[in-house]
């Protein structure tokens, strides 16, 4: 008898079923899942009269929309300046119709994926947070275009709307190379003492004018029965020490290289840079401060561990509130002390971005005007002065006027003479040459910092450390 | 065997049999094994594009001088990159702190994985509790492992463990710091992490050991370590020598919790030769000669994981 027919799943279908599922999932937005993407800003219909909140930007006369319909990715790190620029995204779409995509990732992180994506030329970020060292390195691989032509478009860019000599010169040489701009600069910082004013005080110790002045201070201080130790030099853990050692290095007379083109980091200013530097914190910083990163620094500055330390101006602001903070009130700041070659010297540091030189022609206006954008000065008003306060304050606009503008020095009076201080280092204490402008840096910086950590670890000493680090990076450069 | 046996000859009477015929080969495009291949592709597409292309591209990439600091540099170098690595002083560094962790770290993860599957084997109040407890450690991540150990623990004065260490008299120490404790600290956290997984393994072998065999071991050894040396161990042998590859082949390719605790430091005390290999290509941007430091690295998880396969087959016959 033959029974009801039973349709049973056949191999045919089966096949065909996951073929149409797998159609259906490609065609309704399977790619925008792949891509996963953080937060995307939806472009808003284009208004007809101007927005009061886009009237400031309107007055560059360009027309911001031409790239509008494109969608970019932008790289950054985790940070407060950042954060503050990514509420504001939505305003950026509304100006532009541009959308963007936000990905936030640690800085050593981040530089590993910019590398792998520029060297691979996928453009899959448009732009990247990028500190002024890697410029040498993008642009002899012209990975990143030169901007003068964006800049010399009338279409695209008002330069007097832009001001970038409003800019500190430092931070665009900073982003330039052989002459040419790479990169518009967002945010930036010096390196500062912190100390503890209250300590100083009650020791009757003068603000370090040089680098005894700091030693000496550091022996008065030095208390480690009751868990206060004399001073840190800030982040050490391997190659973090590229980052403090060099304004010691240079505040010394050290040069990287000599008129020939070589290595000259185991010269005489050198080994007793690097000599002090691992007394100083062989002497009076806390146990372990080797394996040190700014975080575990600025830790020990704010819960009152540290007499004294170096840090980024960018992390004030964490030192004078009061919710994280046991020092509030019991703090300064002040500029490097002199070394014995009588200059000081502070990090040439801030954020900038660049344009990938591998995306499309119009992916590169829209990345142009998301960088101007964001270097513009209505921008840095909008996220320092113009946002919601002291605690959430941004301390390191792009602009020198904003730097002499009261209304933006009283949103970052975190210390006493903050605003002055930082001004003055960058303005002053910034050296171009603080870290040698090579594109080997990355590989020049892992062999210093290793035999740096060797020093501090006391494998090697100060001389047989950099004779290693100058030969390895002799090697480097004949390498090419 | 009849000529007509096979498979389609499902045995039925012989009169119902069709006549043989010569076999004709079937389309391949109505064969199970296109099927089988369809089904499969994807799969095998993937192991193959995720799995054995990159390490092809790793070995001919180190053929090449690949510097991205220095792009006009780049060319064809043949056996350049090996040979240069037999004179660099970090790699041979590297390899002696490899051999170390990786040796005593799979040795001290099967004596204590052994000995504390032993221990939880037998019947006692509480055990499930002790057996949940000493395996927390294997559910995190390497990563946060390390960074677990480098400030919770380990950091000095207030560490745990270092207070611990301070309050019985014995002194702060600079455990990730101090070139004459930092391999062995890695080491330790490593241990700790991992020793859980062979202590699985060992507990689940113990339960499915024949019974006979103990049983009479019981009634003929005189002490249980008699018991455990001639009876227990061998028949745990396959369990050992497997945790034994498992183990060595993940402590080769370590990364995330020495790099969380140390990132190879200080110096170059902990840098294990996956880190150097990273450091070289990742951060010095030297792609060539970290291609061909990764080919060692490759060639030498093949060449141990070969060794112990053979010795359990060998084991096995």
């Amino acid at each position: 008898m033959k029974g009801k027919r039973i349709d049973r799943p056949s191999r045919r279908k089966f096949l065909g079923a996951g073929a149409a599922g797998i159609g259906v999932a490609i065609t309704s937005g399977l790619p925008g899942l792949l891509r996963g993407q953080s937060k995307v800003y939806a472009a808003a219909p284009a208004a007809k009269v101007v927005d009061p909140e886009l009237a400031d930007f309107e007055k560059a006369g360009i027309d911001w929309k031409q790239a509008s319909g494109e969608h970019i990715t932008v790289m950054v790190i985790p940070s407060l300046f950042f954060r503050v620029a990514q509420e504001f995204s939505p305003q950026f779409t509304k100006l532009t119709g541009v959308n963007v995509t936000w990905q936030v990732i640690p800085p050593v992180q981040m530089r590993e994926k910019h590398v792998l994506d520029l060297s691979t030329k996928t453009g899959q970020f448009a732009t990247v947070s990028t500190d002024p060292q890697y410029y040498p390195l993008y642009a002899v691989n012209k990975w990143v275009d030169d901007l003068a032509p964006y800049l010399d478009d009338p279409k695209l860019t008002n330069k007097e709307w832009l001001d970038l000599k409003d800019v500190f010169p430092l931070w665009l040489e900073g982003a330039s190379h052989e002459g040419k701009l790479y990169g518009l600069p967002y945010d930036g910082e010096a390196t500062l003492l912190l100390y503890r004013s209250d300590l100083y005080k009650a020791k009757n110790i003068a603000v370090p004018q040089t680098f005894d002045d700091l030693m000496e201070a550091a022996r008065k201080l030095h208390d480690p029965a009751n868990n206060l130790y004399g001073g840190n030099f800030g982040y050490h853990i391997r190659l973090i020490n590229m980052y403090i050692w060099p304004s010691v290095f240079r505040a010394y007379g050290g040069e990287w290289f000599d008129k020939a083109g070589n290595p000259t980091v185991n010269n005489k200013q050198s080994i007793e840079a690097t000599t002090y530097y691992v007394d100083f914190l062989t002497k009076y910083a806390p146990p372990g401060v080797a394996n040190w990163n700014w975080p575990e620094s600025l830790d020990a500055f704010v819960n009152a561990r540290l007499a004294q330390t170096f840090m980024g101006s960018a992390t004030v602001p964490v030192a004078a509130n009061p919710a994280k903070s046991k020092v509030v009130g019991n703090f300064g700041v002040a500029r490097w002390p002199k070394g014995p070659a009588g200059k000081r010297v502070t990090s040439l540091w801030n954020w900038s971005f660049p344009i990938n030189a591998a995306i499309s022609p119009k992916a590169k206006r829209a990345t142009w005007m998301f960088i101007q954008w964001m270097a513009s000065k209505p921008m840095q008003i909008q996220t320092s002065y113009g946002y919601r306060g002291k605690e959430e304050s941004r301390s390191g606009v792009n602009r020198m006027s904003m730097w002499n503008d009261e209304r933006y020095r009283k949103t970052v009076a975190f210390a006493a003479g903050f605003a002055d201080t930082v001004l003055t280092s960058i303005r002053e204490d910034t050296d171009l040459h603080w870290r040698p402008r090579v594109p080997q840096w990355p590989e020049l910086a892992n062999i210093l910092g290793i035999q740096l950590h060797r020093a501090l670890a006391k494998q090697a000493t100060p001389k047989e450390a950099l004779d290693e680090a100058n030969a390895k990076i002799a090697e480097l450069m004949k390498q090419g | 065997m009849r000529p007509t046996e096979g498979l389609w000859d499902r045995g039925g009477p012989e009169t119902a049999r069709p006549v043989a015929q010569p076999r004709r080969p079937a389309s391949f495009l109505s064969s199970e094994g296109l099927f089988a291949w369809l089904m499969i592709s994807p799969g095998l597409a993937l192991m193959v594009g995720l799995g054995t292309l990159p390490l092809v591209l790793l070995v001919g990439l180190s053929f090449f001088r690949i510097n991205l600091t220095n792009p006009a540099g780049n060319r064809w170098a043949g056996v350049e990159n090996y040979i240069r690595l037999l004179a660099d002083g970090q790699f041979w560094n590297s390899m002696r702190v490899t051999a170390i962790y990786t040796v005593s770290g799979v040795a001290l993860q099967v004596v204590i994985g052994m000995a504390l599957a032993l221990f939880l084997f037998r019947v006692f109040v509480g055990r499930n509790l002790v057996r949940t407890l000493v395996i927390l450690p294997l559910i995190l991540a390497p990563l946060v492992a390390g960074m677990l150990w480098r400030t919770l623990l380990l950091t000095p004065r207030f560490g745990i463990l270092d207070y611990v260490s301070y309050s019985l008299g014995l002194g702060s120490h600079e455990w990730l710091t101090s070139s004459r404790l930092a391999l062995l600290s890695v080491i330790v956290i490593h241990v700790w992490q991992w020793t859980p997984f062979a202590f699985l393994v060992f507990l689940a072998s113990l339960h499915a050991l024949p019974v006979e065999p103990l049983e009479a071991a019981r009634l003929d050894c005189r002490s249980w370590w008699q018991e455990l040396w001639y009876v227990i161990l061998p028949l745990m042998l396959p369990a050992i020598v497997i945790v034994a590859i498992l183990r060595t082949i993940a402590a080769l390719n370590a990364f995330a919790q020495i790099y969380a605790a140390t990132e190879g430091g200080p110096g170059t005390a902990t840098q294990i030769l996956n880190l150097y290999i990273h450091n070289t290509a990742f951060v010095g941007l030297s792609i060539g000669y970290g291609s061909a430091l990764g080919a060692v690295q490759l060639l030498i998880t093949v060449g141990v994981a070969l060794l112990f396969f053979r010795f359990r087959m060998r084991m096995a016959q």
